[in-house]
């Protein structure tokens, strides 16, 4: 996976991938796609830099992005006890579920990253 | 005769196919997730009324598709993987601790 | 606050799960992650207490997001998820106490993954919806088969990809049906459901009914479906051998229970749901005669007392759905108290085979608690189990059969139990010397006297349970529910349940005995590889729906 071709298209394809993740997160709410669908590409843009570059240098950030995943998790729920706390119903539509796609996708990306990571954690030690 | 509900249903008889008679592990982690879009084609091409349109809110748009068949699809490809991750988790671990991943040889 | 709580029911263990989750990755110890998973365990007891208070007004319902019922997600709690949900939160509390001293844990991610799944079957017995139910049960599913791995490495790894695999195909099975009866009726909630189902033509009824009798199998462990049961149980760690053989089995029958009651109007299934449970009840029994491992006996008798809930649910009259749903609340308690005491013992002596065991005097709480499990277990009078058995069995007296079938299978359950008891406890084994034996650390010993205190309490004093919870929640199924108070000195059945005795020592004697034949048929049964299994349950499928077919 170390040919010079390979290295420079992905260098140059992965702002574009980043940048379509982004979109379909953002607009997850009027058109096809929102939290999951723009998490996955995000994360194959980060996975297809990993897979040419080799994962050694983010190995070390694994409890950091382990911290962040669990933090999306947790603000997700709390925004439904948000809702709550208005006098309605458990996620109710207040008008913002755009929050929750961004925090899904966000959360996606890191979960997808992080298992590729561990993934190869074995195959490296060896 | 060729209609979503049919493939469906045919991905669905040889992902099963697949389990029954596979010995290898991997093969069957395969099948699982053939199995799995066999069923969500089967659910998607359920709500499909002749000549209608994608269930997108635009102006002017009066007769969409079932939308509820595409929700319950995007939870079930999210369990789907999660599934699909935790079995390729535990087939290394397998291969770790047997040096193999076939299962007849593991007994 | 008082209506929010169905939803605080659930949220309360997610939040913990989380927060261990973020207090794993930066600490040393173990201590705080206890505490949390402590206070957060404990928690649903105070809700429950006040849900049941709201609960004598009628059926509590909670529309997620505001949506009106057949557009969202419900939260529905009658007396059947009250009661469930009641031991639910006995059996993980008292599973977590004991797992405390049980399991060695550098990191905490055991209890973040034990949150988890209690989360998953709290909200199996909360939802209205029947989608919402496949969700939560892939959300339970997925972290039993991460919990399964904390057993020993080699063979608890290969029982839970064998389980996975079979899990999945029941997965697929109970989204295929939804998918039928969706486009059929187009409702997913399981309250119009009831009402609209007798609306789908004959065919397609048989069709659905056969997917969701493949998957709640598979689920609840019926004879064709079941081999995924014996090895997943027995090689998980004790504390959650006992949660899975309690509860997780149970959401099966309670979603059958819920399936079942939907209102198929297809002839003569109560027998070939009789029929089935049957065959289970013996089964277990059967395949329980060549084993030696203790926890391998005890999850084939789970599969043995699931055939007799079945055989209960599926006469479909007020005694044998009372006796049922009453024998699902007794063998969560004495299946969960079997299970730890095992946990027990092979705590102390650190193997599983019965016969290197020989304790006896030198662990008396194990001693009795066991004792008080086995007696619950066979039925005998003053314990819990005896009330359900004879309420299943009185119900079943129109059909001989299947009757003698559940004597036959009672014998076996006393057979069994008496084996243990003698090898494990009574008889010291000759070339293994244990000079060291203590009784187990206290925490251990206080989640197995709950138990066993629950058996005794249930058994003497039936009725205060039953009228409140087990009679309002059979009357969801059964049309006519007369209130029967049960005694417990009736001289006819103490008669029975002592001849069943005595036959099962009887048997006992003879599988000590002839235990050369025994091991012949044991090298029989462990050659069945994964595929046939799997191709035994599809064969079995479609037998089953053709006989279905010619009875319509």
């Amino acid at each position: 996976m170390t040919s010079r071709i390979v290295k420079i298209v992905s260098r140059e394809l992965t702002p574009f991938i980043f940048l379509f993740g982004i979109y379909i997160i953002i607009y997850g709410h009027l058109s096809p796609g929102g939290g999951f669908q723009g998490g996955v590409v995000l994360a194959m843009g980060a996975i297809l830099v990993m897979v040419i570059y080799g994962g050694e240098k983010m190995q070390k950030y694994v409890p950091h992005l382990a911290f962040i995943e669990i933090l999306g998790v947790f603000l997700f729920v709390l925004f439904g006890l948000l809702s709550i706390s208005y006098g309605k119903q458990f996620y109710s539509n207040l008008g913002t579920i755009w929050i929750l796609n961004i925090i899904i996708g966000l959360k996606v990306f890191v979960g997808l990253v992080i298992l590729y990571l561990l993934f190869i954690r074995w195959e490296i030690s060896k | 005769m060729i209609n979503g509900i049919n493939i469906g249903i045919i991905l669905f008889l040889v992902g099963l196919y697949g389990i029954v008679t596979n010995k290898n592990l991997i093969k069957i982690v395969m099948s699982i997730s053939v199995m799995g879009n066999g069923i969500v084609l089967f659910f998607i091409s359920l709500g499909y009324i002749k000549g209608n349109l994608a269930p997108i809110i635009n102006s002017g748009v009066e007769h969409i598709v079932d939308p509820v068949p595409h929700a319950l699809m995007l939870t079930m490809i999210v369990i789907n993987l999660c599934i699909t991750a935790l079995a390729l988790i535990i087939i290394v671990w397998l291969h770790k601790e047997y040096g193999t991943i076939d299962l007849g040889e593991m007994k | 606050m008082m209506e929010h709580i169905p939803i605080l029911i659930l949220v309360t263990p997610l939040l913990s799960a989380l927060l261990i989750s973020m207090i794993s990755l930066i600490s040393k110890t173990v201590r705080i992650q206890k505490i949390i998973t402590f206070i957060s365990l404990s928690l649903p007891f105070v809700y429950l207490f006040f849900l049941f208070e709201e609960l004598s007004k009628g059926i509590i319902e909670y529309n997620i997001g505001g949506w009106i019922k057949p557009y969202g997600i419900t939260l529905v709690v009658d007396e059947l998820s009250f009661t469930l949900l009641l031991i639910t939160s006995i059996v993980t509390f008292l599973s977590f106490i004991y797992s405390t001293k049980c399991m060695e844990e550098k990191n905490g991610k055991f209890y973040f993954f034990y949150l988890i799944m209690v989360v998953g079957l709290f909200g199996i017995f909360l939802s209205g919806d029947i989608f919402n139910i496949y969700v939560f049960f892939e959300l339970t599913v997925i972290s039993s088969y991460i919990l399964i791995t904390y057993g020993d490495k080699k063979v608890s790894l290969k029982a839970s990809i064998k389980y996975l695999i079979i899990g999945s195909i029941a997965s697929f099975f109970f989204l295929f049906a939804i998918g039928l009866v969706y486009i059929k009726t187009g409702l997913l909630n399981i309250d119009f459901l009831s009402k609209n189902i007798h609306l789908i033509d004959s065919q397609t009824q048989i069709i659905i009914f056969t997917l969701f009798l493949g998957a709640i199998g598979i689920k609840a462990a019926i004879i064709p479906f079941h081999t995924w049961l014996v090895d997943a149980h027995s090689t998980a760690p004790s504390p959650i051998s006992a949660i899975l053989s309690g509860i997780t089995v149970k959401t099966g029958v309670y979603i059958f229970i819920r399936v079942f009651a939907l209102g198929f109007t297809l002839q003569n299934i109560n027998e070939l749901i009789m029929i089935f449970g049957a065959i289970t009840a013996l089964g277990g029994v059967i395949g329980a005669l060549v084993e030696w491992d203790i926890k391998r006996l005890l999850a084939y008798h789970t599969i043995s007392q699931i055939g007799f809930i079945i055989v209960g649910i599926g006469t479909f009259s007020c005694i044998g759905v009372a006796g049922g749903i009453y024998h699902i609340v007794n063998h969560a308690i004495f299946k969960g108290l079997l299970f730890l005491c095992a946990g027990s013992i092979i705590f102390r002596t650190g193997s599983k085979d019965i016969r290197e065991h020989g304790i006896g005097k030198t662990m008396p709480v194990t001693l009795v608690c066991y004792i008080i499990g086995a007696l619950a277990i066979s039925g005998i009078t003053p314990f819990n189990g005896s009330v359900s058995k004879s309420m299943i069995e009185i119900s079943v007296y129109n059909y001989p059969i299947i009757w003698i079938i559940l004597i036959f299978a009672s014998i076996g359950t006393v057979a069994h139990f008496s084996k243990i008891l003698y090898y494990s406890f009574i008889k010291t084994p000759k070339n293994k010397f244990q000079p060291n034996l203590k009784e187990v650390p206290y925490p251990m010993q206080i989640s197995m006297i709950f138990l066993a205190f629950f058996c005794i309490f249930l058994g003497v004093f039936p009725n205060l349970f039953m009228d409140n919870f087990i009679f309002p929640a059979t009357t969801s199924i059964v049309s006519d529910v007369n209130n029967i108070s049960i005694g417990i000195i009736k001289p006819l059945y103490i008669l029975k349940e002592w001849i069943i005795v005595i036959f099962g020592l009887l048997l006992l004697k003879i599988i000590i005995i002839r235990s050369k034949e025994i091991d012949i048929l044991r090298e029989f049964i462990s050659k069945f590889k994964l595929n046939i299994t799997i191709f035994l349950m599809i064969v079995s499928l479609i037998i089953f729906t053709l006989i279905l077919n010619a009875y319509n």
